[in-house]
C-alpha cells in the first residue's frame, strides 16, 4: 500500500501554528478569568467607595435638615462617573427615602443588610453593597447591574482578544516563513537530486545541509557511488568489449577477403580454415564477455555458500585441457587433497578452468594445479614453467582486456574474470612462483568461512 | 614491395599478411613494438622496407611512440597506420607523428593495397599511376604490363621482380636486394628462384629488356630501343 505523502513543511507549519493558537487560547482564558476577577474586585471596591460617598452626603444633609426625610438632594454625588451605579437610601423605618435616577423601586436588599449580595429583581440582576449607618440610622444600598458588569468584562476581554488574534496571524505567518526557511536546504537537496540527468551519479553537494540531514546526504552519496561503480563497470565492459571485438571482426573480414581473392583452391582452403578459427575465437571472446557480465551482475551470499569438492573441480579443469592441441606436449599435474570448500559452484570452476588454460598456453612442459589450507583459508595455485611475466605485465595482467605480448589469441579477459570470482568470494588473487624457478603461478586465496553456522552439513560432506 | 607488418593480433596479422602476399608484397610480420624496433629502427639503413603497416595498440607500447622514435632518427620509411582507434583526434595525432596514411579497422585489403601503391608513388615522386620505362609500361593497380602495344602476362612474383627493378631504372639491383624485395623472413627461397624469374621476364618482355651485370646483378634497360 502506498502511503499518501505528507509534507514536512505543512505539517510543521500547522503543528506550530496549532500549538501557538492553543497556547494563545489557554492564556486568553486564563487572562480573561483573572481580569474578570480583577474587575470584580475593582467594581466591588468602587461600590464600597460609592456607598461611603453617598453616606457622607446623606450624613451632611441630615445634619442640616434633620426633618426633611425623603427629600434629600444628593447633588453632591457625582453621577457622571457612576452612571452604571444605582443607590437607594433607606430610613430607619426601612422606606426608601432616596434613590438615584434609574434605580429600581424595589429595595435592593434587606433593610438591615450589610456587605455584598447578589440580588435578583424583576428588571435584572444586581450586585449590591449595603452599608448600615447606625448613627444616621439609615441603610445605603449601592448596586450595579450584573449585565453592565459582564458587558464591561466582555469589552475588556475583546480588547484582550483582538490584538491576540492579530498576533496569532502574524505568528502563523512567521512560523510559515521560518519553517520554509529551515526546510529550504532539504527541499534544495531533493531538488538537486531530482534535477540530475539520468546516469549522473556525481556526489550531491552537502554544504548547507543541517547536521541532522547530513547522514541522509552521505547515505545518498554512498548510494550514488555504488550505482556509479556498477554503471562504470558495465559501461567499461561494454565499451571495451565493443572496442576489442573490432579487431577479431576486422580479422574475420580480412580473412574472408583473402579467401575471395585466392587464386587457387589450396590458398582459398587455408583462408577459409583461418576464417573458421577466427569465428571460433570471436565466439569464445563473446562468451567470456558474457560470463564476466554475468559475474558482475551476480552477487553471492557468502554465508550461504554450499560446500564444493575442490579436488573434483580441479580434476574437471585439468580434464578440460585435454581437448587443447597443446595438451599432448604438456604434463598436467593435479595435486589437490580431498577438500570441501565453501564456494560458488558456478563461478569457481570457470575461474579455475581459465587459470589452467592460461597455464597450458604458456607452459613449456608442465602445468601444475595445487591446493592447501591454512587456518581455514584455502589457497588454490596453478603454475607453469613457461617464460613467466615481466613486472609490467604482472602489474596489468588482471586488468580487463589487457593482453601481454604474444597473447594475440585471447580477449585479455581471463585473469580479470578470475579476479572477479576471487573478489566475489571475499578472497584475492595474486602471482606466485612457477615450477622449478621457471614460469609463473597464479593463486586464488579463499578466506576461511565461519563454519559454526554450517557445522553439520559441512562435516557431513568432508 | 617489402613491407613490415606490425600487428599484435594473431588472426588479423595472419589475414593481413596473406592478403598483402596475394598482392605480391614481401611481408615481415612482428607482433610487438619491441620486435618492430629491432627489425625497423635499430636495423637503420639495413632495413630495406618500402613501407610499414603499423597497429597503434601494441601490448608493450604504443605504435605511435615507435613511429615518433623512427622519425626522430630520420628514418623516412613510409608508414601506414592501421588501427581500431577511430577518433578524429587519434587520426590527427597519428598523421602528425609522421604517418603517411591512416586506416581504421576493419581494413579492406584492396583499399590497403591501393593506399600502399599511392605511398609508393609519392615516394617515387610520380603522379601517374603507371610506371613507364622505355616502351615498358607497368600499372601496379591493375597488375598489367605492356611492351609497346603488346600486353604481357606475368605471375605475381615476376611482376614483383619487375617492380623492384623498375624502382630505380638503369641502376643495378643485386640478387640480395631482389630476395629482400620478394621474400619475407618466413618464406623459404629456392636457390635459383631469382634466376628463374629473370629468365621468365626476359622470355616474356624480350631479352633486351633486362641487362645482366655479371656478379653484380641486373638492371632494367627499358630505356633502349
Amino acid at each position: 500500500m502506498r502511503q499518501s505523502a505528507w509534507s514536512l513543511r505543512s505539517r510543521l507549519t500547522w503543528l506550530l501554528v496549532g500549538a501557538a493558537v492553543v497556547a494563545w487560547i489557554a492564556s486568553s482564558v486564563w487572562l480573561y478569568r483573572s481580569s474578570l476577577a480583577q474587575t470584580d474586585r475593582l467594581f466591588d471596591a468602587a461600590l464600597v467607595e460609592a456607598a461611603h460617598a453617598v453616606l457622607a452626603v446623606v450624613a451632611r444633609e441630615l445634619k442640616h435638615h434633620p426633618e426633611d426625610e425623603g427629600e434629600i438632594e444628593l447633588e453632591a454625588v457625582d453621577h457622571a462617573h457612576t452612571e452604571s451605579i444605582f443607590y437607594q437610601v433607606r430610613s430607619k423605618r426601612g422606606e426608601i427615602v432616596f434613590r438615584s435616577p434609574g434605580a429600581p423601586h424595589e429595595p435592593l436588599a434587606a433593610a438591615g443588610a450589610s456587605g455584598f449580595v447578589d440580588a435578583r429583581l424583576p428588571d435584572g440582576e444586581y450586585r449590591v453593597y449595603s452599608l448600615e449607618a447606625r448613627r444616621e440610622r439609615t441603610t445605603i444600598h449601592v448596586a450595579q447591574p450584573l449585565a453592565v458588569r459582564s458587558r464591561l468584562a466582555q469589552d475588556a476581554a475583546l480588547r484582550l482578544l483582538l490584538p491576540g488574534l492579530v498576533l496569532a496571524t502574524v505568528l502563523a505567518l512567521g512560523v510559515w516563513l521560518i519553517v520554509r526557511r529551515v526546510t529550504a536546504p532539504l527541499v534544495g537537496f531533493a531538488g538537486a537530486i531530482d534535477a540530475r540527468a539520468p546516469g549522473d551519479s556525481a556526489p550531491v553537494r552537502l554544504d548547507g545541509l543541517p547536521a541532522e540531514l547530513r547522514p541522509v546526504g552521505l547515505a545518498v552519496n554512498r548510494l550514488f557511488a555504488r550505482v556509479d561503480e556498477a554503471l562504470r563497470h558495465e559501461r567499461t565492459l561494454t565499451a571495451d568489449a565493443a572496442h576489442e571485438l573490432r579487431t577479431p571482426l576486422a580479422a574475420l573480414r580480412a580473412q574472408a577477403q583473402v579467401a575471395l581473392r585466392a587464386r587457387d583452391e589450396a590458398e582459398r582452403g587455408e583462408a577459409l580454415r583461418a576464417l573458421i578459427g577466427g569465428v571460433d575465437r570471436a565466439t569464445r571472446m563473446v562468451e567470456t564477455v558474457l560470463a564476466l557480465a554475468r559475474l558482475d551482475a551476480r552477487s553471492i551470499d557468502r554465508d550461504a555458500l554450499p560446500a564444493v569438492q575442490l579436488e573434483r573441480i580441479a580434476a574437471e579443469a585439468a580434464e578440460s585441457l585435454k581437448a587443447s592441441p597443446r595438451a599432448p606436449a604438456i604434463r598436467i599435474e593435479v595435486d589437490v587433497p580431498a577438500l570441501a570448500v565453501r564456494a560458488d559452484p558456478e563461478s569457481l570452476p570457470i575461474a579455475l578452468r581459465n587459470l589452467c588454460e592460461n597455464a597450458l598456453r604458456h607452459a613449456a612442459t608442465r602445468v601444475r594445479v595445487e591446493a592447501r589450507t591454512e587456518d581455514g583459508a584455502v589457497t588454490i595455485a596453478v603454475r607453469d614453467d613457461g617464460p613467466g611475466m615481466s613486472a609490467e605485465q604482472r602489474a596489468r595482467a588482471f586488468d580487463r582486456f589487457y593482453r601481454g605480448a604474444g597473447e594475440g589469441g585471447g580477449a585479455g579477459l581471463g585473469l580479470a574474470l578470475v579476479r572477479r570470482v576471487a573478489e566475489m568470494h571475499g578472497g584475492r588473487v595474486g602471482f606466485a612462483a612457477g615450477i622449478d624457478g621457471k614460469g609463473i603461478g597464479v593463486e586464488i586465496v579463499l578466506p576461511a568461512v565461519d563454519d559454526r553456522q554450517h557445522g553439520r552439513d559441512g562435516s557431513a560432506l568432508t | 614491395m617489402r613491407l613490415l607488418l606490425v600487428e599484435d593480433d594473431e588472426m588479423l596479422g595472419t589475414a593481413l599478411r596473406a592478403g598483402l602476399r596475394q598482392d605480391g608484397h614481401a611481408v615481415d610480420w612482428v607482433r610487438s613494438a619491441d620486435e618492430a624496433h629491432t627489425a625497423w629502427i635499430a636495423a637503420g639503413k639495413a632495413a630495406a622496407y618500402d613501407a610499414v603497416v603499423l597497429d597503434l595498440g601494441l601490448p608493450d607500447g604504443s605504435g605511435l611512440d615507435l613511429l615518433k622514435r623512427a622519425r626522430q632518427r630520420r628514418i623516412a620509411t613510409p608508414v601506414l597506420i592501421a588501427t581500431a582507434r577511430d577518433r578524429i583526434a587519434d587520426r590527427i595525432a597519428g598523421l602528425d607523428a609522421g604517418a603517411d596514411d591512416y586506416m581504421v579497422k576493419p581494413i579492406d585489403l584492396d583499399e590497403l593495397a591501393a593506399r600502399l601503391r599511392a605511398v609508393g608513388r609519392r615516394v617515387a615522386g610520380r603522379a601517374d599511376s603507371t610506371i613507364a620505362i622505355g616502351d615498358i609500361a607497368i600499372d601496379p593497380a591493375t597488375r598489367s604490363v605492356m611492351r609497346g602495344d603488346q600486353p604481357i602476362d606475368l605471375t605475381a612474383r615476376e611482376l614483383a621482380v619487375l617492380l623492384a627493378l623498375a624502382k630505380r631504372p638503369g641502376v643495378t639491383v643485386s640478387r640480395e636486394q631482389l630476395v629482400e624485395a620478394l621474400y619475407g623472413w618466413e618464406e623459404s627461397i629456392e636457390s635459383n628462384a631469382i634466376d628463374v624469374y629473370i629468365h621468365n621476364l626476359r622470355r616474356k618482355l624480350g631479352a633486351d629488356a633486362i641487362d645482366t651485370q655479371r656478379g653484380l646483378g641486373w638492371r632494367l634497360a627499358g630505356g633502349r630501343r
